[in-house]
């Protein structure tokens, strides 16, 4: 296993610490902290600069850095097998709305993470470095419409106890309309940054409080995931709560837009969501809804790591929960709730509550050093390509800037995709994560998915 | 709240008020001769809405998705709106259906009945036909519209009867929420209704 060191050649060197100012390290940290805080005003500066003269921070171990952690107890249920949906050979005309947006992020040097123990060994270990590049890619594929969104925002703010960037990345696919995907893509966001800085607050008190009983109980980590966790189960809600309030033509407002449109057609309107927060060594995953979340972790051959549980109506606790509400679960095209909807989850749908609810399901994940990229993506593209699939050609384009063998699975005509569905950009050019994203889209359509396709590659290694 | 009465295979969700006008409704207008392999059922909702918006809404064989949920849009085949008329409805995404063919049976603007039986489509719902009727009653001491919904349909294969009522009446549900939530719109803009009380 190769560890980073103090002194690492990474793209914007200023970043880097030596060795000997790590040693003296806390009121450097400090000022970066305020540094970073800066482009987030006074109020979230004066917030993140609370913590008492006895807060110190402390390093851990090594050996526990890199320690692997267990997968997410979560697994996920079977995917909806492509002949559950309707057959839309009927829709002659493929659609070629491609959405490709790229934004390679610099490589992300944070303070080590601290740690509560009292018994932390005083080791000078230098600060983990934890990239993140991305690109994604959606398209209309078979189907007229394109409902799904995409929303990429690194460095979306930053964790009030330590200043260390937060990057959100979410996948929202919608049905019976696009207005409640395009309001996850455009306040999604918003709402989980502001939930995070309140909890980042009253983090910083809690702990100021702790440290001034004395109390014992304290575990930083703990608490965090708790902040996390409470900040987009907040997020989740206040979309959802939106959604209800969400017109067709795009007005989000009370009372109830005016326009032809309003109330007539958001009745059966609602959304997926699987957004990602990446923060120093941790994936968070908070789900909503059958898009998913995967972790390709280690080289060819390891298995990948499912951060996302599909939430179908037939998923056995999410029946009993349909059930106690005195829902049924009907087969008709599928499993679905009341026979209506395939997904037991989802932002908006005012029509099936109580059944479906926008409540996330969240997981927490340490990331390793053999981490190799992060797979947000909707069903469109879960339907056709398994995960292990999908991160053998993720690892394979992220590696070699190359693209794998041709799928052997697929049949001789029906392995291409038909010319003009997709627009293949010259491949010299393309950021390995988009290339990985645009690969994976191809295949997609190669093996005939009837849905939209909505794609975020995370390369986890930053390489290039 | 959508209360189901009459009908064979129905399920007494709760006692409704006027039980008498509303049974004598259903046994004369909402006549239903189920097969073997066909269930059937009658919901009934009651809508704060003045009768003529509320049918004027219903009676629109061209445009169900002025009100029903499902409906993304809606094209009738030929000139002449007239019984007999197919109309070709496409269905939102993410539902169990994409399209339904449906012919118009009945359109009486004096009984106010609407009678659609569907036709073709990809959905499982093969012999579907139903009947909606609306009618004046006070809600409130103000004029209140009843609105009947009876179907009878196959049951598909892999399903049961029980099933295929609950899946339908589930949609009819949703269509007769939407329908309340749009006409009581309709009726506090309408300066109609400022007439009318």
């Amino acid at each position: 296993m190769v560890m980073a060191s103090a002194g690492v050649n990474v793209p914007g060197g200023d970043e880097v610490r030596n060795p000997t100012a790590a040693s003296a390290s806390t009121p450097e940290c400090r000022m970066r902290r305020r540094h970073r805080l800066e482009p987030q005003g006074s109020g979230d500066a004066a917030a993140a600069a609370a913590p008492g003269p006895s807060w110190v921070r402390r390093l851990r171990p090594a050996a526990s850095r890199f320690s692997p952690s267990p997968s997410p107890s979560l697994s996920p249920s079977s995917s909806q097998s492509s002949a559950d949906r309707p057959n839309d050979e009927e829709q002659e005309e493929l659609d070629h709305e491609v959405e490709v947006e790229l934004a390679p992020a610099g490589p992300q040097l944070e303070p080590g993470e601290a740690e509560g123990e009292p018994e932390a060994e005083a080791v000078a270990v230098a600060p983990q470095v934890w990239p993140v590049a991305f690109g994604s890619l959606s398209m209309a594929g078979r189907m007229r419409m394109m409902e799904d969104a995409v929303s990429l925002h690194p460095d979306l703010c930053t964790w009030a106890a330590d200043g260390s960037p937060m990057h959100f990345f979410g996948v929202f696919d919608g049905h019976g309309g696009s207005h409640v995907s395009a309001l996850c893509r455009d306040r999604m966001h918003e709402v989980v940054a502001e939930e995070l800085a309140r909890e980042g607050a009253t983090f910083l008190r809690r702990r100021q409080e702790s440290a001034a009983s004395g109390s014992a109980a304290w575990s930083e980590r703990a608490e965090e995931e708790r902040a996390w966790r409470a900040a987009l189960q907040r997020g989740f809600r206040r979309v959802d709560d939106m959604a209800a309030l969400a017109c067709a033509c795009g007005r989000v407002a009370r009372p109830s837009c005016s326009c032809p449109l309003a109330g007539t057609s958001s009745g059966i309107v609602g959304s997926t969501a699987v957004v990602a927060l990446l923060v120093r060594g941790r994936l968070v995953v908070a789900n909503c809804g059958d898009s998913r979340a995967v972790l390709c972790r280690g080289p060819a051959g390891t298995p990948p790591v499912p951060l996302s549980s599909d939430h179908k109506p037939n998923r056995a606790d999410e029946k009993a929960r349909i059930e106690a509400a005195g829902g049924r679960v009907v087969f008709n095209n599928g499993h679905r709730v009341r026979g209506i909807l395939a997904m037991s989850r989802a932002l908006g749908d005012r029509l099936l509550r109580p059944e479906v609810i926008a409540e996330p399901e969240i997981t927490v994940t340490e990331r390793t050093v053999e981490d190799e990229c992060l797979i947000l993506a909707s069903d469109g593209m879960w339907d056709v390509i398994s995960n292990d699939i999908a991160c053998n050609v993720a690892r394979q384009c992220l590696e070699d800037g190359n693209p794998p063998p041709a799928d052997p699975t697929a049949g001789g005509g029906g392995g291409a995709p038909a010319a003009g569905v997709v627009v293949v950009a010259a491949r010299e050019a393309e950021p390995r994560c988009l290339r990985a994203a645009s690969l994976l889209a191809r295949l997609a359509i190669g093996r005939e998915t009837q849905d939209n396709v909505s794609i975020v590659v995370v390369d986890l290694k930053h390489r290039d | 709240m959508v209360g189901l009465v009459g009908g064979s295979t129905a399920r007494a969700e709760h006692v409704v008020a006027n039980a008498g006008g509303e049974a004598e409704y259903v046994r004369r207008m909402h006549r239903h001769a189920p097969t073997e392999h066909q269930c059937t059922s009658t919901l009934v909702k009651h809508i704060k809405a003045p009768v003529h918006l509320v049918w004027e809404l219903v009676r629109r064989f061209d445009q169900p998705q002025r009100y029903k949920p499902f409906v993304r849009n809606c094209v009738v085949r030929g000139d002449q709106l007239e019984v007999g008329s197919l109309r070709d409805v496409n269905v939102k995404t993410g539902l169990p259906a994409t399209t339904s063919t449906e012919r118009l049976e009945q359109l009486d603007d004096d009984l106010h009945i609407l009678g659609v039986k569907f036709v073709g489509g990809d959905h499982r719902l093969q012999n579907y036909s139903s009947i909606i009727t609306v009618h004046p009653e006070s809600i409130d001491g103000r004029p209140g519209t009843l609105v009947i919904e009876s179907f009878v349909v196959d049951v598909p294969d892999g399903n049961t009867k029980d099933e295929t009522c609950y899946f339908v009446e589930a949609v009819i549900k949703c269509n007769l929420n939407s329908l309340a939530e749009v006409s009581e719109q309709l009726a506090v803009e309408s300066p109609t209704s400022l007439i009318d009380q």
